[in-house]
């Protein structure tokens, strides 16, 4: 197939440069924007509710979800690490549990072929729980149907290989001008490295020691901004967060939380030896110091908007 | 640094005392009654690799019964104390005139049987030795350890036969640990220049637009990237991309999408190495239905530009 279109980045060599550096390239799928906003619950007497988003598109669409709140730190046994609360804070993915949030784990995110869910099961009663949403017009799972089809008069659309550009199904468009994307800027990806020593756990002191330790990049975006954490380890790239049992990362338990305000995105990195634990942990148990990197990309996104 | 010791009290008349059985050399460790008659005893430990000055979290004199006198079982009543010495020279003779730390104990524990031990908690005492200014890091340490009452024919005794007693120092083990925090500045964008390409959004004008109210500008990325879909559990995928890509991906359970990575819900979540990406989800997520998982692995270098 030939290349439609490919757009370098200033001072790049069209003709030479690498499909990795390109701004952008109509052979691969960039993700569309289709419908993004704030959306409010509050829950029952028992911490329950379910919130639902229609999207009409007729498939299963990719999405992401950020919960707004204020950030504090949860760990009381490294609560010298950060007294300070954080308000209009923006946590990703709800799902999974998180140090300076509480209750984050007990939110399920799903889209459907209808709605985007938001499920609160088990939280705080009566309590008002507030998300930004993402819902892209790209697929989660393969379909071959009709869906929502776009009738906005396109600047520029370009279709997947093998599809009629002015007759697409808009998950089978690689590119839209109608519809925003995430864009970042290539000079400004950045990379920090956390380190934690090492951790020793017994009945005869403490047999659940923890340790903590974050860093703040200072994004001066003067918003809150959309942002990717990726986790480097033992040369492969893990998604954040990361919970992790067992040993890896050094410790029975280690995770890593991330959270961005209009100054800063924080990422912290948490873990706990187990000297009550069942085999193969022992007692006393020492687990070795360790480092992680992180890869951070930053958006051009304000998560207010 | 968190660290747990054990120096064993080497095969030596240098380092075993007894004030009962008077062979020369000596070389048995005694204390207790042996009849109705007090036995008195000492251990040096060479070679004890602690900083001066550190800080003792916990110090146990571990004694050791390797052979049986007198009574099989009672009380033990021992008064344990260290000796207040820079770096405890060898026992050529008794050690019982030597000075000895302001910290003491007095212990009452069972007599253990054969080929058993008991600890003594001498945590002060190693803290005082410790903390003299000529001590240093390698230095031998001893210890007395007195019958103050023991029942009639209750003793442990060590020779240097088989198993030795031994002394085991937690040094410092800083449970709770939270260093300093790290700050940063995301890295520095370089200046910006003339746009080639520009799409804003619906109603806002191209050339005055911020980089928030684009749908597109060549002087930033998209991320773009290649599906691999209708992946099952815990598969390895071969990319070909020759670096670790970012990527986005989803589980599919249900004719439902969810987002990872999911942790505490059992489901999935990712990693990438140069070569491929392994899609992996947790056994406990949908035991014995279809989940399937959907990624985005984008081409976006994260490493390099």
């Amino acid at each position: 197939m030939s290349t439609a279109i490919s757009v370098s980045s200033r001072g790049k060599d069209i003709e030479v440069i690498n499909d990795k550096d390109l701004s952008y390239k109509s052979d691969f799928l960039s993700f569309k924007i289709y419908k993004k906003g704030f959306i409010s619950g509050t829950t029952d007497g028992s911490g329950n509710k379910t919130i639902r988003i229609a999207h009409g598109l007729n498939f299963t669409p990719t999405f992401r979800v950020w919960r707004l709140g204020t950030a504090s730190l949860l760990k009381s046994k490294v609560s010298d690490l950060d007294a300070n609360s954080y308000t209009n804070c923006f946590f990703p993915d709800p799902g999974n549990t998180h140090e300076w949030i509480s209750k984050h784990d007990k939110i399920e995110c799903k889209t459907d072929a209808e709605n985007l869910i938001i499920t609160i099961s088990g939280a705080d009663a009566s309590t008002t729980y507030n998300f930004k949403y993402y819902i892209y017009s790209d697929l989660s799972r393969f379909f071959s149907g009709r869906s929502f089809k776009t009738n906005s008069t396109h600047g520029i659309s370009i279709s997947k290989e093998g599809k009629a550009a002015d007759d697409v199904e808009i998950y089978d468009k690689n590119f839209s001008s109608e519809f925003d994307y995430l864009k970042y800027n290539p000079y400004k990806k950045t990379t920090a490295k956390l380190s934690l020593p090492a951790l020793f756990g017994s009945t005869r002191t403490d047999p659940l020691p923890e340790e903590m330790t974050y860093v703040d990049i200072f994004h001066y975006q003067k918003f809150p901004p959309n942002y990717l954490v990726f986790i480097e380890f033992n040369n492969y790239l893990l998604e954040e967060p990361y919970q992790q049992y067992n040993g890896e990362f050094g410790a029975v338990c280690s995770k890593t939380s991330s959270f961005c305000d209009k100054d800063r995105i924080r990422i912290s990195w948490w873990r706990q030896a187990d000297a009550n634990g069942t085999a193969p942990f022992v007692d006393p148990i020492e687990f070795i110091a360790s480092s992680l990197t992180f890869r951070v990309i930053i958006f051009d996104e304000d998560l207010r908007l | 640094m968190a660290n747990e010791y054990d120096y064993v009290a080497a095969n030596s008349s240098s380092n075993f005392y007894n004030s009962y059985y008077t062979e020369t050399p000596n070389l048995t460790f005694n204390a207790g009654k042996i009849g109705s008659s007090g036995s008195d005893g000492a251990l040096r430990f060479t070679g004890v690799t602690i900083p001066q000055g550190e800080d003792i979290v916990t110090a146990s004199l571990n004694l050791y019964r390797d052979s049986s006198n007198d009574a099989s079982n009672g009380d033990l009543t021992l008064y344990v104390a260290g000796i207040d010495e820079d770096n405890t020279s060898a026992f050529s003779g008794s050690p019982m005139g030597r000075s000895r730390t302001t910290a003491s104990y007095t212990h009452t524990i069972g007599l253990p049987s054969v080929n058993n031990g008991i600890g003594l908690d001498v945590t002060d005492c190693v803290q005082e030795i410790v903390d003299r200014s000529g001590w240093s890091s390698g230095n031998a340490m001893g210890f007395v350890v007195l019958d103050n009452a023991s029942q009639t024919n209750v003793n442990i005794n060590d020779t240097m036969l088989g198993t030795n007693s031994y002394l085991t120092v937690l040094q410092d083990a800083r449970p709770d640990f939270t260093p300093t925090p790290i700050k940063l500045n995301a890295s520095t964008s370089v200046p910006e220049n003339t746009h080639g390409i520009i799409i804003a959004k619906s109603g806002k004008t191209a050339d005055l637009s911020k980089f928030n109210e684009l749908n597109f500008t060549n002087i930033r990325h998209i991320l773009k990237a290649k599906i691999f879909g209708n992946i099952g559990r815990n598969v390895d995928k071969v990319h070909g991309f020759g670096y670790m890509p970012m990527f986005s991906s989803y589980v599919i359970f249900n004719g439902e999408a969810f987002k990872n990575p999911i942790l505490n819900g059992y489901g999935g979540g990712g990693q990438t190495n140069q070569y491929d990406f392994y899609a992996m989800v947790d056994p406990n997520f949908g035991v014995g239905e279809s989940v399937d998982q959907f990624y985005y692995v984008f081409v976006d270098d994260f490493f390099s530009i």
